[in-house]
């Protein structure tokens, strides 16, 4: 009898351990999930700060800002993806290079179809024009006013 | 007989050449100087003779109006310093960092003493220039100072009993900037933090005058904003818009 009671006492003690095991991983396991499903890696925009680019034109071609060729692009506003995220680009870095072709001289056609064959490529390249420096990073931000043709 | 004809061809003929002399000098000295707009028109004729009369008679004075294009903008202003656009090219800015405001010969005799008298003048354009740089405001009150705009309830502006109480914008120093300190300024009732306030303008103002050129206080920067190839803004030294309405 006493036997018999000790065994059933055991099995409700080992069932209720694993039922509160199961809920405990079931508990732990959730948060994960979710942070997944919020945190998309395959998208630019969770990875890279966008940016606004102002072109300033040679004046060459005075009454078709698209045919004048550029003298330099100028980041003038970034915004940030991620407030941990320390962008390599600011506010006032001028864009000098993407993947090693100069911009200035270019159209602003031909920088869109520049950047778009970049893309397919790869992760762009860009070189960054500083006050004192200049310095090549790998990116590929959002436009916020994209180039003629592109999406983005 | 024979002799004294031919002097009298001569004669008849030295008279012809001084009165034909005389008519060359005169049509050389009667020529006026072309205006810059009377050069730029010859440049692009064509293109001027498609615009409606009110814009010709506006870009041959130097004067623009909203929705006229580059070339109108062009003939009327000249080329401008900095060129710059957006990305799509939608937007494009042209800069004059030192522009000389247009006047015509009846401004030129009109010294403005109020704003009400801008009334009489056809251009807003003009208009605005002529207020900004007899600093008379358009807008009731005006930027370098006066103590009956202090507190909630300013009084409208009265040069007779201006009191420059505020400090001055220095030279290198936005207008926007200026107006953002003349704003608190006015707003803040504590002594202490307005006191704070003049001390740094004050600094700014002295430190820019050792240390920034003093620019041509007849010239103003202009930004002329296009969207789409039409003018849609014209703004003057950073501040304010050029076809602002009169009040």
């Amino acid at each position: 009898m006493t036997t018999t009671h000790t065994l059933l006492r055991f099995t409700a003690l080992l069932l209720s351990g694993l039922l509160f095991s199961a809920t405990g991983f079931t508990q732990e396991s959730s948060p994960a999930t979710d942070r997944l499903e919020k945190m998309n890696p395959f998208t630019v925009s969770a990875l890279y700060a966008a940016v606004e680019i102002k072109f300033t034109l040679s004046g060459k071609n005075l009454f078709e800002p698209l045919a004048d060729p550029v003298a330099f692009a100028e980041i003038s506003a970034v915004v940030l993806r991620d407030p941990d995220d320390i962008p390599d680009v600011a506010v006032g870095d001028k864009l000098l290079r993407i993947d090693g072709v100069e911009l200035k001289g270019l159209t602003i056609p031909q920088i869109a179809e520049l950047l778009n064959n970049a893309r397919a490529n790869d992760v762009p390249t860009w070189e960054i024009g500083q006050l004192l420096s200049t310095k090549t990073i790998k990116f590929d931000g959002d436009w916020l006013t994209p180039l003629p043709g592109l999406k983005r | 007989m024979h002799i004294q004809l031919s002097a009298h061809r001569i004669y008849n003929l030295s008279a012809l050449c001084l009165l034909l002399g005389a008519t060359v000098l005169a049509g050389c000295s009667s020529t006026d100087t072309p205006t810059p707009q009377a050069r730029r028109i010859t440049e692009y004729q064509s293109d001027y003779e498609q615009m409606s009369p009110a814009t010709k008679a506006g870009v041959a004075r130097g004067f623009i109006s909203r929705a006229d294009d580059f070339k109108a903008a062009y003939i009327a202003l000249g080329k401008p310093d900095v060129i710059t656009t957006s990305a799509d090219g939608h937007i494009t800015t042209w800069t004059y960092h030192a522009f000389l405001p247009p006047q015509t010969e009846a401004v030129k005799k009109q010294a403005p003493k109020n704003v009400r008298g801008y009334n009489r003048m056809s251009s807003p354009l003009n208009d605005s220039f002529e207020a900004w740089r007899h600093n008379v405001s358009m807008h009731e009150h005006e930027l370098s100072g006066d103590a009956n705009l202090a507190g909630p309830n300013p009084r409208p502006y009265d040069p007779r009993t201006a009191v420059s109480n505020v400090a001055p914008k220095s030279a290198n120093q936005s207008w926007a900037d200026y107006a953002r300190y003349v704003h608190e300024r006015r707003f803040i009732q504590d002594p202490k933090v307005t006191k704070v306030l003049d001390m740094e303008q004050e600094d700014l103002y002295q430190k820019a005058l050792t240390e920034s050129p003093i620019a041509d206080p007849s010239t103003v920067r202009l930004d002329v904003i296009f969207i789409e190839n039409r003018i849609s803004d014209a703004i003057i030294d950073e501040s304010h818009s050029a076809f602002s309405s009169i009040p």
